[in-house]
Parts: C-alpha cells; structure tokens; sequence
C-alpha cells in the first residue's frame, strides 16, 4: 500500500499540469475575494459566495481530469499491469494509489488556499472562519471526486475516453443538475418540493458541499422559508453530521466499485 | 398707566405665591403608599422618590413631576399597568418600572399631552409604553425591555395610537415585538434610538408624517416596515442585520411619499424592497454587502432610486414587478458592478446599467429556484447572460455614476490570523512539493 | 425502459393520491408566515385565515379581511377551500360554515373587525363580553363592504 501511495504521490506532484492548476486557483481565488470588498463575515456575502463557487466549479474539474487522466494513463502505458504483479491486494492498491493522489491534491489545495491568504492579507483583508470551513469542505470535495475519477479512470479504456467522460460527469453534476431537478420540481406536487430537496442534496457531491457550506455558515435562510424547518435541521448539529456521513459514503461507494473492477480485470487477465 | 402696574403687579404676585402655594416637592420612601402620596399632591408638585421598590401599580391623575432616586424600582406585581397617565404636563424620570400584566404596559398614556418620560428603565412588560391619543409627548432616554417569549407573544416597546407630535429620542429598545409602533400616528420625530431582537424595528401603519434620523435598527427580523403611510423622511440611520428569512431593511407597502436618504444598508438579507411604493425618493444612500440590495413588486409609480451606492451585494435587485426607474433624469447610482468606461469624463457612465436577471426570471416561474441562490451553475449562467443577452430588461440606470458617491472609512484590519492561516498552508504545501519531488 | 416506465406510473399514481387528498388546513408558524396580501408576519394566530388552491398552494392572511382582498384577485375556479378560525379557541373552520361578530371597534391584526366563530353560541358569547357588535352567517357577510376602519 505504502508503495503504490508513494508511487502515485510523487507521479502526480511532479506534474507541471497541477502546479499549474495551484498558481491558476490562487490567482482567481485572490482576484474573487480581493475584489468583492473588503467586508469579511462569517456568513453569507459575496466574497464568501465566490470564493465557495470557484472552489464548487473548479475544483471537481481538475480532481475528475488528474485522477482519471493518471489513472487511465498508466493503463494505456501498461504501468497498471505492472503494479498489479507486485505482492499487494487489490484493496491495498486502490487505498494507496487514492491516498498518493489525495496528497497531491491536499497540497495542491493548501498552496491555492494559502497563497491567496497571504495575498488578502497584504492587500489588508480581514481574517473570516469561512476560509477555514471553505477549505476543509473543499479538500473534502476533492477526496469525493477523486474517488469518483478512480473509478472513471479504470472504467475507461484510454485517456481519450477518461477525459471525455469526466467532463461529462463534471458538466452534469456542476451545471446541469440544478435545471434537472427544478425541472422536476415544477412537475411534481408541491407536497413533494421538500424530500426531492433532500434527496437532489445527497444525490449530488457539489449540492452536498454547498449546502453544507452555508447551513455550516448559520446562513441558511437564503433558502428561502419554504425550506424552514429543513434549514433548522441541516443547521443542527444532527444535520451537519448527515451530511459528512454522506460525504463519507461518496468516497467509499466509488473505491469500492474500483477495486471490484481491478478485480475482475484481474481474472480476466 | 398706574393701572397697567396694578395689573403687572397683580400678575407676578399671583405667579409668586401660585409658586409657593403649589409648587412643593414631597419626599416618598419605599415604606410609603406611592399611590396614596399621589392622591395627596397636588398640580404641579413634585415626588422624589428615594431608593427601594415601590410595590403596586399607580394612577397618575394629576400634572406631577416624579422623580427616582438612583434604584427605585415600581413593580406592578403582574397586574394590570404599572403606570397609568391620565393627566397632562407630567413628568416621569430615572425609575425602573417592571411586571406588567399579561397583556399590559409598563407605561399607559391615556389622553395625556405634553408629557415626558425620560430616563427609565422599564423591562418584564408587555407594552414598554402605550400612548393612547394625546399630543406631544416626549419618550425620551429610556431602555426598554420585553419578556423572554417568542416575539409573536409580546407586546410592542413603544406604542403611538393615534397620537400628534410625539417625539421619541435615544431610547435602546430590545426584545419586544415592534420597537416603535405608530398606529394612526402623525407628525412623529423618531430620533437616535437604538432598536435590536424584535420583529419590526419601527413598524408605521396608516401613519402620516414625521421624521426618522440616526436610529442605529439592528437584528430584527425588519428594520423599518412602512405600510399604509404618507410623508415620512427617514435619514441618515444605520440599518444592519436584518438576516432573517423574511428579513428586510426597508419594506415599503402601500404607502406614498417616503424619502428614504443617506442612511446605511448594511448585511440584511433584503436591503430595500418597494411594494407599491408611490412617489417615494430613495437617494444618496449606502446600500452594501446584502443578500439582495434591492427588491420590487406591483407597480411603484414615480418611485426614483439615485446617487445610491450599491457595494458588495451578493445579488443588486430582485425585480418581480413593473420596472423601476434606477435614475432621476440627470444621475443614477453607483454600482460596484459596473463593467463600461466613461470616456467624455461627466461622471457617468457611457452606457447604460441595465438590470436583467435570468435567476429573477426562474424565480417568478419556480419560486423554489430560491434554494439554488447562487449556486455555481446559476451564477455562472448570470455572468454569461449578463454579457450577451438582449433579454428584456427589468429596470434600468440610464446615468450610472463611476465613482461612488459614499465613501466608506475603512478601518484597516490587517488580520494576523489571516497570515498565519495563509503561512501554515503554504509552508505544508511547499514542504510537500519538496518531499515528493526528493522521493525515490 | 420497463423500469423507467413503472417508476413513471408509480409517479402519477401518487400524484393522483395526492390530488384526490382533502385540503387540510396547515399549521401557522409565526416565525416565518406572513400574510400574502399585506405581508404582516402572522402574529395573531387565532385571527390567521388560509386559502388553499387546487394546485395544493396554501396562501395564509393574518386577517380574514386580507382574505376577501384576496379573493376579490383570485380566480374562483382555483380556490379549493377557504378556512378561518375560531379566534377564542383556535379551532379551524370552513369558512362557509363559520360563524361571525362584527364591530367597528373589535380588534383585529388588520382592523377589519370581523371575527369568526367555530359556532353561534361562541360568537353570542364573544359579542356579550365585549358589550358590543352583532351576529353575521355567511350570507350576511358577503353583503359587508370591507374597508379598513378608521
């Protein structure tokens, strides 16, 4: 396990494609709250909708693409097949390849995060508990999807097809979702607006994160009051462990099917 | 001549000894019967209360002037109204007046006129004070305090009926349903007061006149709620806060001529939203960092918004009614969103602020579009439209201001904890990339 | 596409379920309901009314005048069921089948001064202590001229 972690960590970190991708997100996340004014809450104002919606768009992208691209790469390259032979299970394999690039991506993250941090801070903004909650959800955001882009990664027989299905995933889950399910609502009793609501969150990674964001920010009335006695739960503490149970299972359902897929190519092998 | 004297002579003797005769002060101890001591003065006397807590509640009947030492305390013993006025010309200061009945005041005014109450402290109440009818009274200084129940149970901290020229002055009023009530009230001054954790800071129904200045309307769920009224010029106040679901900072119903100027809107979730708001000016103020700066439904004919500065809003207007006019013919407001040049250097904008919004148009059609505010799919939707689109639009600032016309102090606050925050995360990071490139 | 054809009938019967469902009236919240027509929050209880449209839709009034205004916008075709309640015990009731006092002076969170009653004896009762006002059906109470009081 240790190897295959060690292995992928220093795969990834030594692509210039996600050093890149750490400068590209601490410039846009320093511009967004830069320039948003320099009020700084705890709650719900621009510069924290932004820098969650930048966080919310950009961060499942690039997850998708390096951890399917590496992934389906390796395959293309018989690397995979390679590191099949070594004395490791499976399961061993796919936690440590998923620990290697979840390190990666932490420190990808933490440069992006702390980078505009000191630039706020040199422009003279104001220090907010929402950084820290944004960042832990984000890294939390990161670990869904790379699990997700594993499986999407082995699925997919070449880089080609892995890019092609991770933005699809990308656009479906991040732009299309929340047309889908309004959609829905408008043909559905209004009887059923509340656990549609509920169920279109645990459905989805980036509505899970979002709204945990802003329940975990207090600033849940923006739901509007249709969703009252919901908003008051996800705000409780009860809620907030929901939802990182959900999150939870995110990461692990993929994993799982990972290591069954690995599985099988093993006997067809 | 000698008559005139005779007469001026006959006139300051009257006054003097009038003064002599009438003009006494009583002083009343705790032990006393304070109704009693009442009953016993007369017109124009004054009661001095010394230190304790005076049990009962009390009939002010006569013009007096009563007086607490630091600490005295009037208990109602939860019946009825502490304190009933039914006589004009009297004065009420420095005493703390608590434990109204049910659904009673800590001060009833009935038909009283030129009457003050000013520094006290009155709490455990229903009604804070309850003015029935009568002419200038002042309310002035006091702090006033409900009971510990959902705001739909209590009463009102201030509350005008049908009243002529009050004025209302630097009083903190916390906890109680409406801070200020105005029910058929005219010619009200309302000023500096200091009004948190009620329903409406200052609510006015089918009130007529009057002035609101300086008042700071913090954490309620509205702060002021206008509705059914004319003429009323609220200035320079401080409204900030108002996070609620249904939370405004200024809700205009049905009501006619109100000039809503240089005031600061601050983190409401609703900063201002006009509802058949007819001929009222909305002008120079400072309108930042809200969910929603502005909201519209029905029609607000004549209505102009202009010189405002709209800063940091997470969304500028929810428009579900007729358009509205964002300029008053000569200048529009500042908006911190403002994309175009001014290249003739008149101050304002070359092309139009054109307010079209794709998320108020699914709202009108979803209502629950609500929950997706914001949301990154929507928002970047928004960005994209606001760019191409030649959708119709919902208002429009023909005369955008390029630089703001309200200057914020800025306080600069330089967070350490930012700093430390951003170094931890970046000494990780760097080490990390330092471990793995090092890696065998 | 057996399944997606299921699941999809499932949908509609429940949608018809749900259609055919009586039209109970909700519970107020204080905390956010707020009178549809004059945007007061719902402070009175006891004096909020609701209008429930076909769609399902609950409008809430914190004054039974609120509702008249409203009625008066509204499309009678929609409407599925008007309720009031008893103002002394809470009681919800159809508004056909209420019972009212009026008076000028009567209190009510819109000073409208109608108040209903779940029944004639209630309303007697209600019209005693208060030394003042009369009994109106349902009948008497569309010929009224709504207006506010002043």
């Amino acid at each position: 396990m240790k190897t295959a972690m060690k292995y992928q960590w220093m795969m990834m970190i030594r692509s210039k494609w996600l050093i890149s991708f750490g400068v590209l997100f601490t410039i846009l996340a320093a511009i967004l709250v830069g320039s948003s004014g320099n009020e700084s809450f705890s709650g719900f104002a621009r510069s924290t909708a932004a820098l969650l919606n930048l966080s919310l768009l950009l961060i499942p992208l690039v997850t998708l693409l390096t951890g399917s691209l590496f992934l389906s790469g390796e395959k293309e390259d018989g690397r995979l097949a390679l590191l099949l032979t070594y004395p490791i299970s499976t399961r061993a394999l796919i936690g440590g390849l998923y620990i290697g690039s979840f390190l990666s991506l932490l420190t990808v993250i933490s440069f992006g995060y702390g980078g505009a941090s000191i630039v706020l801070f040199l422009i003279g903004g104001g220090w907010s508990s929402f950084f820290f909650l944004s960042f832990f959800l984000t890294v939390l955001l990161a670990g869904i999807f790379l699990a997700i882009s594993m499986f999407i990664g082995l699925y997919t027989s070449n880089r080609l097809q892995a890019i092609g299905v991770s933005l699809l995933i990308w656009a479906f889950f991040v732009l299309f979702y929340e047309f889908f399910i309004v959609g829905i609502l408008s043909m559905v009793p209004k009887g059923w607006v509340l656990p549609l609501f509920a169920l279109s969150i645990i459905m989805n990674p980036v509505e899970l994160v979002r709204v945990w964001t802003i329940t975990a920010m207090k600033s849940g009335t923006i739901f509007g009051p249709q969703l009252y006695e919901w908003t008051k739960w996800a705000e409780s503490m009860n809620g907030q462990f929901v939802f990182f149970g959900v999150a939870c299972i995110w990461m692990v359902i993929p994993l799982i099917f990972a290591n069954f897929l690995i599985k099988r190519g093993n006997r067809d092998a | 001549m000698i008559r005139f004297f005779v007469v001026l002579a006959m006139i300051y003797f009257g006054l003097f000894v009038s003064h002599e005769a009438y003009a006494k002060t009583y002083e009343i101890m705790p032990n006393e019967s304070l109704q009693q001591a009442i009953d016993r003065a007369n017109d124009g006397d004054t009661l001095f209360m010394k230190k304790g807590i005076y049990k009962g509640a009390i009939h002010l009947d006569k013009s007096l002037h009563l007086v607490g030492e630091k600490g005295v305390i009037i208990d109602g013993e939860k019946k009825g109204n502490v304190v009933t006025i039914t006589a004009s010309n009297v004065t009420i200061e420095n005493v703390t007046i608590r434990g109204s009945g049910g659904k009673e005041a800590g001060i009833l005014l009935q038909n009283a006129s030129q009457v003050v109450v000013r520094n006290n402290r009155i709490e455990d109440v229903h009604y804070g004070v309850y003015v029935e009818k009568g002419e200038q009274t002042r309310l002035i200084d006091n702090h006033i305090s409900g009971r510990n129940v959902h705001f739909s149970k209590r009463g009102n901290g201030i509350h005008l009926f049908r009243t002529t020229k009050s004025e209302v002055n630097g009083n903190t009023i916390t906890n109680v349903q409406d801070g200020i009530y105005l029910d058929w009230a005219k010619k009200t001054t309302i000023t500096k007061n200091h009004i948190t954790s009620s329903r409406y800071a200052i609510h006015f129904m089918y009130a007529d006149g009057g002035e609101v200045t300086e008042n700071d309307l913090t954490e309620n769920i509205t702060g002021l709620m206008v509705m059914a009224t004319k003429n009323i010029n609220i200035i320079k106040n401080t409204i900030e806060k108002q996070l609620d679901y249904r939370g405004y900072g200024v809700l205009i119903y049905d009501s006619d001529a109100i000039v809503v100027s240089d005031n600061e809107l601050f983190y409401n979730s609703t900063a201002l939203s006009l509802q058949n708001a007819r001929n009222c000016v909305i002008q120079g103020n400072l309108i930042s960092a809200n969910h929603t700066a502005v909201h519209s439904l029905y029609e607000n004919k004549g209505t102009t918004i202009s010189e405002n500065a709209f800063l940091g809003n997470v969304t500028e207007t929810k428009i579900q009614g007729a358009p509205l006019h964002f300029d008053n013919g000569i200048k529009g407001n500042y908006w911190d969103t403002y994309r175009f040049y001014d290249l003739n250097g008149d101050g304002i904008g070359d092309s139009p602020h054109k307010i079209r919004s794709l998320y108020n148009r699914l709202l009108r059609q979803w209502p629950s579009v609500q929950f997706y505010f914001q949301s990154p799919a929507l928002a970047l939707l928004e960005t994209t439209e606001s760019f191409f689109t030649q959708a119709p639009a919902l208002g429009e600032d023909r005369f955008p201001l390029v630089s703001s016309p309200y200057v914020r102090q800025t306080e600069e606050k330089r967070s350490w904890g930012l700093f430390a925050f951003g170094s931890i995360l970046l000494t990780f990071s760097l080490w990390m990339f330092q471990y793995g490139r090092r890696m065998r | 596409m057996r399944k997606t054809f299921l699941f999809i009938c499932i949908l509609l019967m429940l949608t018809a379920c749900q259609r055919e469902q009586a039209y109970e009236p909700e519970e107020i919240n204080p905390d956010i309901d707020v009178c549809m027509i004059c945007n007061m929050s719902i402070t009175a209880e006891n004096y909020a009314t609701e209008a429930i449209l076909k769609d399902g839709t609950v409008h809430k009034f914190d004054d039974i005048g609120c509702m008249f205004e409203f009625m008066k916008q509204e499309d009678k075709e929609n409407i599925a069921k008007l309720y009031v309640r008893d103002i002394e015990t809470g009681e919800w009731i159809e508004l056909e089948k209420a019972f009212f006092a009026y008076d000028r002076d009567y209190w009510t969170p819109m000073n409208y001064g109608v108040v209903s009653f779940a029944s004639e004896e209630n309303a007697k009762k209600y019209i005693e202590k208060e030394g003042k006002g009369q009994l109106w059906t349902y009948d008497q109470l569309l010929q009224h001229k709504w207006g506010f009081e002043q």
